[in-house]
């Protein structure tokens, strides 16, 4: 008698998680505006009808093409936000993030520099950028870089050294 | 939308939801483990206004990163943000509605709580024992003989002249019973005896240090709708429990009752439709209500005996609380 309480209980609980997961989703389902997480690059192009979406040529070998996960809204705000992870797909290790210029986006990159240790001005084919030393959570270095362009300001976070994120940066930049 | 991802904000919309979400199971508890004492009510009814108050803070300080987009993504089993997030018709209906609620929520408790205890703080004479004359020795005599059996010191007891039936508990400390002369004029012995026994198990559960306590944690949560009500609800309870251990003293619930019935309230009449008579024949009727309640129960309660608190099951209420709490954000 006493364990068939427990079940019940455990029972309720396990419902109410699950209607509680509903009630989350309902939103999402009802509206299309705001920030969602989409499948591919071509999902972002199909539905949100972003015509310039920011991508490197140039990967390192380590990193995973697609990107594991992609953030985007056309609505109130463009905003375009991509992790990759490493090989091993254990860790992210580089973020692109492109949103309108007039918008200040909440979304932070999963990779955020916390520590800043130089700031310096950079030339990204000839526009005018903004490179920063940095580390991460737990005092992983992690730099980033940020120009403006075609109306977006363009950001690349990498957990990798200078030279590599220049070159990333450059890869994407249009000429 | 920038307040709801502060941490204020975030406390806000999310200790409200953690209301909502330990109300339920506390709700469903007490029905699933047929909880029936008053004592083991108020314990369960405790964790809606206790719990809420410190969740928030506790899984941030366990977990910084539990207030960010991608908690609530990946983790997260409900957002509030998606609903607050909603737009119609560029229009945020659920983000109104939910600062309608604790809009007016706060509205409600400082004018009808926090205004008025202002006022009669102001207003009252800083030295309350000094008004009243000490009480006579029938009464020391009862309030000796029902310390002896509820082991506690002996309370001191004031009589004050005024009009209407009061009796209350003075004290956090050194306890002092106060009551009118109305009141000792009204009451037969056994009635005086059942309202002393009442007053000094609100001694013995030192009610006023505790609902100051649980005044504060309400007084915090000024915008939550849930503290509100379930401030009401504990208040209740904790009347159940004291009559409860009147009765276990007196062995007399119908002289409790009788007593109860005392303070019932006059209802003002609807001759005159003033805003003022409406608010004092809500207010009354409201009163009435609690107090006809605990007369309905002393006239019908079928035992007042007292069996352990089941520790497990309420552990387990406040891990399942707890742990689904953590997921909604």
């Amino acid at each position: 008698m006493k364990i068939r309480r427990y079940f019940f209980f455990g029972i309720i609980v396990f419902v109410t998680l699950v209607v509680l997961s509903l009630l989350s989703w309902l939103p999402s389902a009802v509206q299309r505006e705001g920030i969602r997480r989409y499948r591919s690059i071509e999902d972002v192009k199909a539905v949100l009808k972003i015509k310039k979406i920011f991508l490197p040529a140039y990967f390192p070998q380590y990193l995973i093409w697609p990107p594991s996960e992609i953030y985007a809204a056309r609505k109130p705000h463009t905003i375009v936000l991509m992790h990759f992870t490493n090989f091993k797909k254990t860790d992210t290790v580089l973020s692109i993030r492109q949103t309108e210029l007039s918008y200040k986006s909440p979304l932070k990159s999963r990779i955020e520099p916390v520590t800043i240790k130089k700031r310096e001005e950079v030339v990204i084919k000839g526009r005018k950028g903004l490179l920063a030393v940095a580390l991460c959570h737990g005092g992983e270095p992690c730099n980033s870089v940020s120009w403006q362009e075609d109306g977006y300001n363009v950001e690349i976070v990498a957990k990798d050294s200078v030279e590599e994120l220049l070159k990333i940066a450059e890869s994407t930049a249009s000429d | 939308m920038g307040f709801f991802s502060s941490y204020i904000g975030m406390y806000m919309a999310q200790s409200v939801g953690h209301s909502v979400l330990t109300l339920f199971v506390v709700e469903v508890s007490l029905r699933v483990w047929e909880v029936s004492e008053a004592k083991d009510k108020f314990r369960y009814r405790l964790l809606v206004l206790i719990l809420p108050f410190v969740m928030f803070p506790l899984f941030q300080f366990l977990n910084p990163d539990r207030g960010s987009f991608y908690f609530a993504q990946d983790t997260a089993v409900f957002s509030s943000r998606n609903w607050l997030d909603l737009s119609v018709l560029g229009f945020r209906p659920f983000l109104y509605l939910f600062l309608l609620a604790t809009g007016t929520v706060s509205a409600v408790v400082l004018l009808q709580e926090v205004l008025p205890i202002i006022r009669d703080w102001l207003r009252k004479p800083q030295k309350q024992e000094a008004a009243g004359r000490p009480a006579g020795p029938l009464i020391e005599g009862i309030v000796g003989e029902i310390s002896a059996v509820l082991k506690i010191d002996i309370p001191s007891v004031f009589i004050i002249d005024d009009e209407h039936p009061v009796i209350f508990t003075m004290g956090t400390k050194e306890h002092s019973i106060v009551m009118s002369e109305r009141l000792l004029s009204i009451f037969s012995e056994r009635e005086l005896r059942c309202a002393l026994a009442h007053e000094a198990a609100h001694i013995v559960r030192r009610s006023n240090i505790t609902t100051l306590l649980v005044f504060f944690v309400r007084i915090c949560m000024f915008y939550n709708p849930i503290s509100l009500l379930e401030f009401r609800k504990l208040v209740q309870d904790d009347e159940h429990i004291c009559d409860d251990i009147t009765v276990s003293v007196t062995k007399d619930p119908a002289s409790l009752a009788s007593a109860l019935r005392v303070f019932c309230l006059d209802v003002p009449g609807h001759e005159a439709f003033r805003l003022s008579v409406v608010k004092e024949a809500i207010e009354s009727s409201s009163h009435n209500l609690l107090l006809n309640e605990r007369i309905e129960r002393l006239e019908n309660h079928v035992s007042f005996g007292y069996h352990p608190f089941e520790w497990v099951r309420y552990c387990t209420t406040v891990a399942a609380i707890v742990v689904m709490s953590y997921f909604v954000v």
